[in-house]
């Protein structure tokens, strides 16, 4: 005699595919949105309403680039300010991902 | 470099091929002239299109190194090699400046130029040149033509002309470039070959505030045949990174570009780029493969893309973008297109 209701087993059902999916996902990497680390450093360049930016890594690395979602009201960062952007890899198409900054902490 | 596979990497880069136009003796002084140190490329041969390009070729060893451009014009070679990963290269910088004055901004239309035309000049076949190149003789392909088929619009920005102070009318010039530069690089007789261009469009100028929307772009291939498995030092060579950027003279802004982030493609897709700077729209499009295509050389007066990953097959690879420039008052018309290619032997 099962342990469930009769009425939990759709329920039960819905959860796990929604479980595979997402386990799916993220196991042949198609998550839509994926996070791609945090990048910290100085704002190198900015275009002209704030919306792309390159940031000099405060590692030394190499030049980052990427478009810009900031909180709601924010200003956008200046040049030669300091900021810390999560990067995210969001999925454009099928075969097209491209990178984004969310800005988590700029410098006055 | 992924684990796993055998391969000795060497990476040479920009090398532009000595086919499709007849040798001219060695001229004692080119006139686009190559300056810095000549790392070992000597000039090898001067051709004078119809339309008054000049062609430059110049060889080092295994590649060859061909320069289209103005009387004038200058070129830098600089040998990149990265003894760690096995790759080695070489970064070509193509440079001209032009008087700032609108009389002379017509020259190039007057010219009957065309990228097509100069590519297929430098010695691209016509089929290809037209395939890969087609869209930097108009400024706005994309814009001007929605076809059913139309490529996936990576990025669509605009840029609201009011809020660009002193905004000049748009000048006549939008459709037809101001200037081109263009090049192609050989290695080993064309066993790799790549060809590039910039196209620059004066879209607007009130006095000396100039205002500019330009594109650019590079593809490249090997004809060295896919093979699955080989010896070191055997492999075929096959591309590893693409990139071409458009820089500017002192006291030029940089105010919007493309790519403006690391684009990596799951499979070969054909995408574009398009905005509208200063009201103008422009455009360019081109088949990106994997890895990935993002901006490349990037400062406040340059931008560019760049192509990275490992070639399968032979079809033609392209890194590809657009930017707009204004050039105020007192800075000078001053350009440069610097540009790389680098390839390595790969079991692939």
């Amino acid at each position: 005699m099962s342990r469930y209701p009769p009425a939990a087993w759709p329920i039960i059902a819905v959860a796990a595919l929604v479980l595979g999916w997402l386990a799916a996902t993220a196991w042949f990497n198609l998550a839509p949105l994926r996070y791609g680390g945090t990048v910290e450093g100085i704002v190198s360049l900015v275009n002209e309403d704030g919306t792309k930016l390159c940031i000099e890594p405060a590692d030394g690395g190499q030049l980052r680039c990427g478009v810009v979602y900031g909180p709601p009201g924010a200003s956008p960062p200046t040049a030669g300010r300091p900021v810390a952007v999560v990067v995210a890899t969001l999925q454009t198409t099928a075969g097209l991902e491209t990178e984004i900054f969310v800005i988590v902490e700029a410098g006055d | 470099m992924r684990a796993g596979r055998v391969f000795v990497l060497i990476v040479i880069a920009f090398v532009l091929p000595a086919a499709g136009i007849q040798a001219a003796p060695p001229p004692a002084a080119t006139q686009i002239r190559l300056v810095g140190p000549s790392e070992g490329f000597v000039p090898v041969g001067e051709v004078v299109t119809p339309q008054g390009a000049v062609i430059d070729t110049f060889r080092s060893g295994d590649v060859t190194l061909r320069v289209l451009g103005s009387p004038g014009s200058t070129v830098r070679v600089r040998r990149v090699s990265e003894e760690a990963s096995g790759r080695a290269g070489v970064a070509v910088e193509l440079a001209a400046s032009r008087p700032k004055q609108l009389g002379d901004a017509a020259a190039y239309g007057r010219s009957g130029r065309s990228v097509v035309g100069d590519l297929v000049a430098l010695g691209m076949p016509e089929e290809d040149a037209r395939r890969e190149f087609g869209d930097m003789d108009v400024l706005d392909p994309v814009g001007a033509a929605a076809t059913a088929s139309e490529p996936i619009l990576l990025a669509s920005t605009a840029v609201d002309p009011t809020t660009l102070a002193g905004a000049p009318s748009a000048t006549a010039s939008a459709t037809t470039p101001y200037d081109t530069q263009c090049a192609s690089i050989s290695y080993q007789g064309g066993l790799i070959e790549g060809y590039g261009c910039s196209t620059i469009y004066l879209v607007a100028a009130s006095g000396t505030d100039w205002w500019f929307n330009n594109k650019f772009k590079v593809s490249a291939r090997s004809k060295d045949p896919s093979v699955w498995w080989c010896f070191p030092g055997t492999c075929p060579w096959r591309l590893a990174q693409l990139g071409w950027s458009l820089g500017w003279a002192k006291n030029n802004i940089l105010y919007d570009w493309e790519p403006s982030a690391t684009n990596k493609a799951r499979d070969c897709s054909t995408i574009s780029f398009s905005a509208s700077y200063h009201g103008v729209g422009v455009s360019v499009g081109g088949t990106v493969c994997p890895e990935v295509i993002q901006p490349w050389n990037m400062s406040g007066r340059r931008s560019g893309a760049e192509w990275q990953g490992i070639e399968k097959g032979t079809a033609w690879e392209s890194a590809f973008g657009i930017q707009a420039i204004h050039s105020p008052p007192g800075a000078a018309v001053g350009y440069s297109s610097p540009f790389s290619l680098v390839w390595a032997r790969w079991n692939t």
